[in-house]
């Protein structure tokens, strides 16, 4: 039923195509066309990968490969072939397109009667929907937390995908200590006296300056992920570091290419060659080789005062620390699969003085401060647990688009099924 | 009347029905498959839980042979998963002579010498000369990285399994140590590691009214208690190796001392874990009476006679309905006790893995159908759909039930009735709808090209029809998928994650979607719609079957060798049938 109006604006006639429920139509083909080839695409992509180049983009492709051949007569295999590529338009553009007809379809086709409740509470909850995914894309957090039964920690990783962050630390005068991770948390959270540049911000060409030390940081090389040997062992394929101080002197190293599939098989170590420069005389202090697979930073000491250099994750600081009293671990007799596993554990807070205790096991997690802390696995030695944070403002948005859609589909459909029921008197044949 | 007759036929189909099942439950009773049923009803722990040998036995012999039970070639005879368990237990050199391997690759065949050959099952010892080679490249295999895997790599990959299971349960028993004998360090430890491998507890507490955590693996047990063992207890308790040398006494037929010592020992570990044990008991009967097995050639027969009424007059034509909608009704009354069984034994939902949501798509498909046949249709074609729906079904969930454990227990991350009984359930009727669209459909197209009084009226009626079956779909498919979203996003954060199995889900919604917007824009009229309708079977089958066989990610439950090639296969021909409704039909009767 299109809504007649005696002069149709210019803006009207331009956007009414916009509006039209064929369009509705090809964009949900679309949609389904890319869904399916993002998911065979998953074979050998791993999950994070997918969505970024599928779903977070304007615009993607897919290859058509032939299945690699053995031959068991000289026991070699011919690698599988691109025959064709495929390009298709990406989540972006799909969902953006969706989000426009979305809006407009019903403003152009029903009027606001409350008989058509049904049909704006389903384009308003999908709407939603399209938009939760857009925001958690955008402002989702997500972390893993190691923590061993008896420790504490106040901090999330970023690992899976991999995001590191180079940690610049100045250490106070008289601090001699050789565990320098256990400073206390601020009220935001990162501890005092740390500057940390994230990897999308130290991968440019301009040095990124700390203003509380006043020295910079460039990064000179950057390996998605590496392998560290020892330098004395003198294994071939092996590189010398071109750093001038710190670990990276004693060790040696082969770049890898990145693990997108994310199975920690293998597992992926970034690796940085970073220099240290006075911002003020320009002078360089050292050449660094850090990577995420050496945990002790490098030390040096410029100016009379100590600093600790370190590649290290991307963290994700918690306003209070959790502590791990227990690690739990059911398994079904006779069985490896897991039944139940739980850690037992004391929330502390900033303040150092409450503290609470409780439980965070499958299907349970622990919700404080926007952040959602998930029993997620263990340690291999089985003494220790991984929860997985999350913090998402975002997260209310599909509950509120499910309970919008649902009562949309119900209302909607109780009117075609009161009329289908009913005797057929007049061929009332056209559909709501 | 009427109705007297009508009520007679009735009872007669039930009745009929009834001798149908009794018969074949003697019978088999009969075969020597039943002087076992001693042994068969003796519980285990197996995989966390516990089950009698007698699912355990067939559930290895279908997933080493693909069979349910041997053939073998000098006698013509039948070797039962009983009575090849047994031999494997207890006389494994015999055993390692059955053909329980089946290997139809040619270059596989070709590392034991067999390339030649037109058989298709092996026995271990057959395949002994290329075991090394078989493991190498198994190795090989595993290593390599998903994209680079071939089918020979695959078919390796599993044969190599297959082998080491068998290892493992012809070693999992030392059935040859003679009386007063003790056992090595080495020995110990290969049986601790075959029951670890085999995930194998045989040991019941020696309390009674234990818990299932009390069962022991056989190597530790001995470990501890050497002496326990030989010859069948001093103290007069009957154990494995009591069973042991009962059959290699008997050469290997259970004779009276065998299935004696076998009611004895499970009168034994009756006391120890009761509770368990009454389950096990259950399970027993359930899997002799197989209630699923026996129903699928009398859904087919129901689908047949519905066939064959609507060739006769119209007077013979009403009998022989109501012969087949009372069989129909029937089955129906037996599916649901089916099921109803499988939620007591497992205490879970009734949807838990692929095998139980194959019988709980047939059963909501078979109920909507029913439904629709009695209260809207009443021409047998809803009968007609729930007879095809359930051959097809139960078809299937026969061929995944040679996957293993039909009812394994759930790993701690999807271990959540709740969400198994609201997610999983309603993402499952929105298949079902989505399939019962599909036939009604299809039946429609048939309609119009072969019957010759395809009323306009009755067109707008089947037509309306299918559009209400479509909202449904689309309700359910909606909700559940919704809901899988709300448990991701209560157990991990992560409301949505575009893994395969969503994607599917997300499909099927998105495709009755487009139906229900095509329909409303005017893209497409009746045929069109029925074209599409046909279609999303194809997309449902995707969803069910195709992301679970890509191997990824969590509900990803394990490769099948030619799966994806049979589903390709049904896929491309519903396409073909889809397509082809669109032709422009003659229609001779207009009213």
């Amino acid at each position: 039923m299109r809504h007649m109006t005696q002069t149709k604006s210019p803006l009207w006639r331009a956007l009414a195509p916009l509006a039209s429920i064929r369009l509705t139509v090809g964009l949900l083909v679309a949609a389904m066309v890319l869904v399916y080839f993002a998911t065979i695409a998953q074979a050998d992509q791993g999950i994070w990968e997918i969505q970024r180049r599928f779903f977070r983009s304007f615009w993607c492709y897919y290859d058509f490969k032939s299945t690699p051949v053995y031959h068991s007569a000289d026991d070699t295999t011919e690698p599988a072939k691109v025959l064709f590529r495929l390009f298709l338009p990406g989540g972006y553009l799909i969902g953006g397109l969706l989000l426009i007809n979305l809006l407009l379809a019903p403003i152009f086709h029903y009027q606001l009667k409350w008989k058509k409740l049904g049909i704006w509470a389903i384009h308003i909850g999908v709407l939603l929907l399209l938009v939760s995914e857009l925001f958690t894309g955008i402002f989702s957090q997500e972390g893993k937390m190691n923590i061993p039964e008896g420790g504490q920690s106040n901090y999330a990783e970023k690992v899976t995908p991999m995001h590191t962050e180079i940690c610049l630390k100045q250490l106070p005068a008289n601090d001699t200590s050789v565990n320098s991770m256990s400073s206390a948390a601020s009220a935001t959270g990162r501890p005092n006296g740390e500057f940390a540049v994230l990897q999308n911000d130290f991968l440019v060409d301009e040095p990124v300056v700390d203003p509380s030390s006043q020295l910079s940081i460039k990064v000179l090389t950057f390996f998605p992920n590496a392998l560290i040997i020892p330098r004395h062992t003198e294994e071939t394929g092996y590189y010398h570091p071109p750093c001038n101080r710190g670990s990276g002197l004693h060790i040696a190293f082969q770049p890898q290419p990145y693990n997108h599939l994310e199975n920690n098989n293998p597992p992926n170590h970034p690796a940085a060659l970073i220099e240290v420069r006075d911002s003020r005389s320009n002078e360089s202090i050292g050449k660094f080789f850090c990577t995420t697979s050496i945990h002790a930073p490098d030390r040096f000491e410029y100016n009379g005062h100590n600093y600790e250099i370190s590649l290290r994750p991307e963290r994700i600081h918690l306003p209070f620390a959790v502590q791990l009293d227990d690690f739990t671990f059911t398994r079904y007799p006779g069985t490896q699969t897991p039944k139940d596993y739980r850690s037992e554990v004391t929330l502390i807070e900033p303040d150092g003085a409450s503290s609470r205790q409780l439980s965070i096991w499958m299907n349970h997690p622990l919700r404080k401060d926007g952040f959602t802390l998930f029993q997620h696995s263990f340690g291999s030695q089985e003494d220790s647990t991984v929860l997985n944070v999350v913090k998402n403002p975002s997260w209310p948005l599909p509950y509120i688009a499910f309970a919008l859609v649902t009562f949309g589909l119900i209302f909607q459909f109780s009117f075609s099924l009161t009329r289908f029921l009913k005797p057929a008197s007049s061929p009332a044949n056209k559909a709501s | 009347m009427k109705s007297s007759r009508h009520r007679i036929i009735q009872l007669a189909t039930v009745a009929i029905v009834g001798l149908y099942f009794a018969l074949t439950i003697w019978q088999n009773q009969r075969q020597a498959e039943s002087s076992w049923d001693q042994f068969a009803a003796i519980p285990i722990v197996s995989g966390g839980r516990i089950q009698p040998v007698d699912s355990y036995a067939r559930n290895q012999l279908m997933s080493l042979s693909g069979k349910s039970s041997i053939k073998l070639k000098e006698t013509g005879e039948k070797l039962g998963p009983r009575a090849w368990f047994a031999e494997v237990l207890f006389l494994p050199e015999l055993a390692s002579t059955r053909p329980c391997f089946r290997v139809e690759n040619e270059e596989v065949k070709a590392l034991f010498g067999e390339q030649a050959s037109a058989e298709k099952n092996f026995s271990y010892q057959q395949i002994q000369p290329g075991m090394e080679k078989i493991a190498q490249l198994a190795e090989r295999a595993e290593a390599k990285e998903k994209p680079q895997l071939t089918v020979f790599d695959q078919q390796i990959s599993q044969l190599h399994k297959k082998l080491k299971t068998f290892r493992e349960l012809s070693q999992c028993l030392p059935a040859h140590i003679a009386a007063g004998e003790v056992l090595t360090e080495q020995e110990l430890i290969t049986i601790v590691t075959a029951n670890q491998g085999l995930k194998l507890l045989l040991v019941p507490p020696a309390d009674e009214k234990q818990p299932l955590t009390k069962w022991q693996n056989l190597g530790t047990y001995l470990a501890k208690n050497p002496a326990v063992a030989w010859p069948a207890g001093n103290d007069g308790q009957t154990n494995w190796f009591t069973l042991a040398h009962a059959y290699q006494a008997a050469n290997g037929q259970p004779d009276e001392n065998f299935q004696q010592c076998c009611a004895s020992y499970l009168e034994q570990v009756r006391t120890s874990t009761p509770d368990g044990l009454h389950k096990a008991d259950h399970e027993f009967t359930f899997y002799q009476l197989a209630p699923f097995q026996r129903s699928l050639p009398l859904y087919l027969l129901a689908g047949l006679i519905i066939l064959a009424s609507w060739s006769f007059s119209s007077q013979r034509t009403a009998s022989w309905l109501t012969v087949a909608m009372t069989l129909l009704t029937t089955l129906w009354v037996i599916h649901t006790c089916g099921l109803a069984m499988r939620v007591y034994l497992s205490g879970r939902p009734p949807v838990t893995n692929l095998y139980s949501s194959a019988v709980f798509i047939g059963w909501a498909a078979i109920s909507f159908a029913l439904l629709i046949e009695s209260k809207l249709l009443k021409n047998g074609i809803g009968g007609f759909i729930a007879s095809v729906i359930g051959t097809a079904t139960l078809i299937i969930a026969y061929q995944l039930s040679f996957d293993g454990d039909t009812m394994e227990v759930k790993q701690a991350v999807l271990d959540s009735n709740f969400w198994l009984a609201t997610h999983v359930i309603i993402i499952t009727l929105g298949y079902s709808a989505n399939y019962l669209l599909g036939l009604l459909a299809i039946t429609h197209t048939l309609r119009s090209w072969l019957s010759g009084s395809f009323t306009n009226k009755q067109v707008k009626q089947s037509y309306q029809l299918i559009y209400g079956v479509t909202c449904f779909a689309l309700l359910f498919s909606f909700i559940g998928t919704i809901l899988g979203g709300i448990w991701a996003d209560q157990s991990w954060g992560r409301f949505w994650g575009w893994d395969p199995k969503e994607n599917g889900a997300l499909m099927i919604v998105l495709w009755n979607t487009i139906m229900l917007h095509a329909r409303l824009s005017g893209l497409c009229r009746v045929r069109g719609f029925i074209a599409m309708g046909i279609f999303s079977m194809v997309i449902t089958s995707w969803s069910w079957f195709g992301t679970n066989l890509l191997g990824i990610g969590l509900h990803s439950y394990g490769f099948r060798e030619g799966a994806m090639q049979k589903l390709a296969i049904v896929c491309a021909a519903l396409t073909l049938i889809a397509i082809a409704s669109l032709a422009k039909k003659h229609r001779t009767k207009e009213s």
